[in-house]
């Protein structure tokens, strides 16, 4: 698993929320779809490491950024899991 | 009496600012005017839509419950046609006058046409809203061949449409490659190389010199300046933007590409503030005039603008000077693409390969950090906008920057910054 935090993070690793991307089929969303563009800075370094692998430990920062079940449009279309 | 904003366009800047405004201010009367026939909806997304990959849904960001729920008056079908900063009024295309105490223009641009026979002709196509692109997935989704004009950001869009709708295309370019301004060959390739896996083929040196049309007015082929002729019943032209100022024309507001605005979205007029892709704006990083076309820039802008209209109107409201690295990707490919900053201006750049589709190019100017492009490893673009941000001066330090991976602590910046 991937970390994507500062340095500085005080937190255990394992404290950290954990970001999973799913890809999607978008024809069938019909909720309201962010695109990679809108998102925060933070969210942004953090998506890709979790749309290439299992699952990234994140700050809670960037847990509130975005939102659980949400759908993002990156280089496919991800629905975006946060385990607290 | 209650005092009154009043906002021209409800795309990201003019919506944000609404927003803004009423937070601040629960009273006020908030209006904002657009000659769209609806509310705000995803500009960035519109292009999947076209594609044929997203459904109208998802691409709506507020319905007209939105503004209710605010008590926003939301003048839809509305173009405002002057401004009397005199009066404090606006007016409308129907003759209506709309008083306001602070106004914003939020009014982004309009696709410029290609002055060139035919360029008008039906089944061309220009991509600013969602009603071009319901006409363009209508159109695309029937048309066998296409052309797209344009090697920018908004032509690679018209190009993934067509490869997205199996439409055999060229995408035209003038000069040898893809963005010239921000890419080198070696980087642009990966992106024709991306192009070519969706079945559209560039075409270097070239540009569209006439269209031909059928006895329909519809167009079937273009014409390219060397006299090569190319099947084309689907035409895609993005080659830059009009501002939308002629508004602000009979005001002393500054106008040059855009209108003039200070840090704080104020432009030359008392009371009339702007925001969003129409601003040339006082960048406080770069020190001189700067104009983005980004969704995120626009929206920190229409937030500052609807701030500093309260802070001006007496509102104990707290506002910062704009200072933003703006950022705009491209997702149409396997791998992605992100230009930061300003990546076709400065003095001096470094650039390096990683992969077949990992590339990066770094741009600076007086020894500082500026912007740049990453292609398929968009990690370090948190980095890179910081040092920018910080104005940094690391131009002497490319080794340590192009590092697949670096940290900012492996950089020795001077104290004194
Ligand atoms: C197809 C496409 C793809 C894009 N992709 C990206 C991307 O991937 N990433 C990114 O960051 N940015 C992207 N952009 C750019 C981004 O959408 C813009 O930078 C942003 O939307 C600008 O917002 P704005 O509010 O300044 O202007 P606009 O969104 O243009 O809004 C201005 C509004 O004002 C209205 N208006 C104009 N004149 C008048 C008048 N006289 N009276 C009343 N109303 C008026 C217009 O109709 C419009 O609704 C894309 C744009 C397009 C078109």
């Amino acid at each position: 698993m991937a970390y994507v935090g500062t340095a500085h993070n005080t937190a255990g690793e394992h404290m950290n929320p954990i970001l999973e991307a799913t890809e999607t089929a978008p024809t069938t969303v019909e909720e309201t779809v962010r695109d990679y563009d809108e998102l925060h800075d933070r969210a942004q370094a953090a998506l890709p490491d979790a749309v290439a692998g299992d699952g990234v430990a994140i700050p809670e920062e960037v847990a509130d950024d975005l939102a659980d079940g949400e759908v993002v449009r990156f280089t496919g279309y991800y629905r975006l899991d946060i385990a607290q | 009496m209650s005092e009154s904003y009043v906002i021209i366009g409800d795309g990201i800047a003019g919506s944000s600012a609404a927003e803004a405004i009423r937070e601040e201010a629960p009273d006020a009367d908030v209006t904002v005017v657009t000659d769209e026939g609806e509310a705000l909806y995803n500009r960035i997304l519109i292009k999947e839509f076209a594609k044929g990959k997203l459904p109208e849904a998802p691409i709506s960001i507020h319905e007209p419950d939105w503004y209710d729920e605010r008590d926003i008056d939301l003048q839809l079908n509305t173009l405002v046609t002057g401004v009397d900063p005199d009066a404090h009024t606006v007016e409308t295309h129907e003759g209506d006058e709309i008083s306001y105490d602070k106004l914003l223009v939020a009014a982004g641009g309009t696709p410029n046409q290609l002055p060139v026979e035919n360029s008008d002709a039906d089944g061309v196509h220009h991509f600013w809203t969602f009603q071009d692109a319901r006409k363009i997935r209508e159109h695309a989704e029937d048309a066998d061949t296409g052309v797209v004009v344009g090697a920018g950001l908004l032509g690679i869009d018209l190009a993934a449409i067509c490869g997205g709708q199996d439409v055999d295309a060229k995408y035209l370019m003038r000069g040898d490659r893809w963005w010239r301004y921000a890419l080198s060959a070696e980087g642009a390739e990966i992106i024709h190389e991306g192009l070519r896996e969706k079945g559209v083929e560039p075409v270097f040196e070239s540009g569209a010199d006439h269209f031909e049309t059928n006895d329909d007015g519809e167009v079937v082929a273009t014409i390219d300046g060397n006299g090569d002729r190319h099947d084309s019943d689907f035409v895609g032209v993005a080659i830059g933007l009009d501002f939308n100022v002629e508004i602000l024309q009979d005001t002393e507001a500054t106008i040059d590409n855009g209108v003039h605005v200070d840090e704080y979205m104020r432009t030359d007029v008392e009371d009339v503030y702007a925001a969003g892709d129409i601003t040339q704006y006082w960048d406080t990083i770069m020190d001189e005039r700067a104009q983005n076309g980004s969704w995120g820039s626009a929206k920190q802008q229409g937030a500052l603008a609807g701030k500093t209209m309260l802070a001006d109107e007496g509102y104990d409201v707290d506002i910062e000077p704009f200072r933003w690295v703006s950022s705009y990707s491209i997702t149409h490919f396997d791998f992605p693409f992100l230009s930061f900053g300003f990546p076709t201006m400065g003095d001096e750049s470094c650039e390096r390969k990683y992969s077949d589709t990992e590339w990066r190019r770094l741009t600076f100017k007086d020894g500082k950090l500026i912007g740049g492009v990453l292609i398929g490893n968009l990690a370090p673009q948190s980095k890179y906008k910081k040092l920018i941000k910080d104005e940094a001066v690391v131009a002497d330090q490319q080794d340590v920057l192009l590092q697949e991976n670096f940290e900012i602590d492996e950089l020795a910046i001077p104290q004194e910054q």
